[in-house]
């Protein structure tokens, strides 16, 4: 059987029907794993006996029937900034490159109660502060379709892990677009839920009240899935919450008849690649089609997006990053001083990255510019979120690009930090007002780069976005297109 | 604004990291870029903001009071390059 090829729900219900065992199903993407990922560098560390033995103790349950969840036996890879017990958790940086977490994230938790089977753990940008994937101290990840090409990021590993076949699912989170943006730079799917909805416990934290751990997968109705499987309240986290559970049958029928769809013009303006509006534009017109009601919108606030973002994302940055001392755990060098230790152990820990946000954040935060800077973030913040609130009383979703740019060249941005920083101004959105949003396939450029649309719905209207998702994907191919190094080797 | 190298050197004190006198000026570069496109924010008059930490409404809750298991010490030192017994080491704070 060609299990590759299968979505996660297909090789659940091969599994639960007996057609196939849950070691034919790793040992296929390990098998991609070992074709691809010294060239591609998906992952950061993958435990072969670890995935072995999950393997054999699920397909004991399966065997006797004992496992309910939806996706039993289906392989994942997790993004490494989510705590694995006993599985290394680098984060991409040096700091915590011999850190071996004593407990597991509680998504962690949720995939293991689940019977999934965790893969191995995915290469990011050094503390998810970037959207290339380049800043990992373990090397840049490669795009799938192009070798020369950024995968996107922070998530790049788990995105290209999906494209290339060597995980049929995986974890990512999403800071101000970190799952987003490497879907739609790989050609998968992805969702940046809503704030609260997937616990925090156990990731290892940038910006504590913009992030979310989120399910990336090949399709929309994998991801809500996944979806179902890591949401809801958790004790050890107080921002999490009761979300709506996964509604399947309205996902399936995806009935979107008479959904009021809103198009954000000044993100559809010449800020944005031409050839990217043009397939929105496409997809808009599916919608049209299958029965949405469209209509285009103005807002006054899109060119705060990215500052806001930004002051608030590094302000609790350095926060954050304030508990990499070397005492406890991380990269430590011996020194006469307390103080002198700290600051070997973060001076040679942290890439320059890393160290520039968290010095913009102590600045943001500092006195004198506290009150004109993070506390103004603040103020804008809620009053964004009042504005797209306002939006959403008049319409169940927007639809815009993911990102105004095609993927860039390995190495290419190195010069121009501040444009790939401004490139970001279509995800912050979401992550500033905490609102869900999907990111779906809608098209390729001429180069041959996938390029995705985001649908972003209120707060806890997952099943909307899956709905519409799920109805776009039955009438298009875009996420079924597979990258040139696969197609010739299967 | 303008990044002062002395600014550079509180914001390197405050972040307790060492920086060579190449790294002050690259890094006094790139902030002052990005300093550029913040203070856009400085000058927008906002109506009807709030100082929310979260924008998503969510009720304060306490845990029950119950103990729970503590985590595995030897796991938790195991992290750590410098202990004795169950205690991190750090140099003599003081004299």
């Amino acid at each position: 059987m060609d299990i590759l090829n299968m979505t996660a729900l297909d090789i659940a219900d091969n599994l639960k029907n007996k057609n196939i065992s849950t070691i034919e199903v790793v040992n296929a993407f390990l098998e991609s794993y070992d074709k691809f990922d010294s060239e591609y560098n998906a992952f950061i560390s993958l435990d072969r006996e670890m995935v072995i033995s999950q393997a054999n103790l699920i397909q004991e349950k399966l065997n006797k029937n004992m496992s309910t969840s939806v996706l039993a036996g289906v392989p994942i890879a997790i993004k490494d900034n989510i705590c694995t017990k006993g599985l290394k958790t680098t984060c991409g940086s040096k700091m915590l490159s011999n850190f071996v977490p004593f407990y597991n994230a509680s998504a962690t938790d949720n995939l293991i109660n689940n019977d999934l089977i965790v893969l191995g753990k995915t290469n990011m940008d050094e503390f998810a502060m970037g959207s290339t994937t380049q800043t990992s101290f373990y090397g840049a990840t490669k795009n799938p379709f192009d070798f020369n090409k950024v995968p996107g990021g922070s998530s790049g590993g788990s995105a290209c892990a999906l494209a290339l076949n060597e995980s049929p699912l995986a974890l990512g989170s999403d800071t101000g677009g970190s799952i987003r943006q490497p879907s739609a730079f790989c050609g998968v799917t992805g969702l940046k839920p809503t704030y609260g909805s997937v616990s925090r416990f156990g990731l290892v934290a940038y910006a504590s009240s913009l992030e979310q751990i989120g399910p990336m997968g090949k399709n929309v109705l994998d991801v809500s899935a996944l979806y179902s499987v890591i949401k809801g309240k958790d004790n050890r986290d107080n921002t999490s919450l009761n979300s709506p559970d996964v509604d399947f049958n309205r996902i399936k029928n995806a009935d979107v008849k008479g959904l009021k769809i809103a198009v954000i013009k000044e993100f559809m303006d010449e800020s944005v690649n031409f050839e990217i509006r043009n397939a929105v534009l496409k997809a808009v017109d599916v919608f049209k089609n299958l029965g949405c009601e469209v209509e285009e919108i103005s807002i006054d606030f899109h060119k705060l997006l990215v500052p806001t973002y930004y002051i608030l994302a590094c302000g609790q940055a350095s926060s954050n990053l304030a508990r990499f001392d070397g005492v406890r755990y991380g990269y430590c060098e011996d020194a006469s001083s307390v103080n002198d230790m700290f600051k070997n152990a973060r001076t040679v820990g942290f890439g320059t990255e890393v160290k520039k946000r968290i010095m913009l954040g102590n600045f943001v935060l500092s006195a004198g510019y506290f009150d004109d800077y993070y506390k103004k973030a603040l103020a804008l913040q809620s009053e964004i979120k009042s504005k797209i609130k306002n939006i959403f009383k008049s319409f169940d979703a927007i639809i815009m690009p993911t990102t105004p740019s095609l993927p860039y060249d390995l190495g290419q941005i190195e010069d121009d930090k501040l444009s790939l920083y401004l490139d970001d101004m279509l995800t912050v959105l979401a992550n500033i007002t905490g609102c869900p949003s999907l990111a779906v396939p809608c098209g390729f450029a001429r180069n041959a780069m996938p390029i995705g649309m985001q649908i972003i719905a209120d707060d806890f209207c997952e099943n909307t976005l899956f709905t519409l998702g799920n109805a776009y994907q039955k009438v298009t191919s875009y996420h079924l297109e597979k990258p040139k190094a696969i197609k010739g080797v299967e | 604004m303008e990044v002062t190298p002395n600014l550079i050197d509180k914001l390197e004190e405050m972040s307790a990291l060492c920086l060579n006198d190449e790294q002050k000026e690259q890094m006094a570069v790139e902030i002052s870029q990005m300093l550029g496109f913040m203070e856009q924010i400085k000058d927008v008059s906002v109506e009807n903001g709030t100082n929310s930490d979260n924008v998503i409404s969510i009720d304060d809750f306490a845990r029950e009071d119950d103990v729970q298991k503590s985590a595995d010490i030897d796991l938790v030192l195991k992290n750590a390059k410098n202990v004795s017994d169950n205690f991190f080491v750090v140099p003599k704070v003081v004299d």
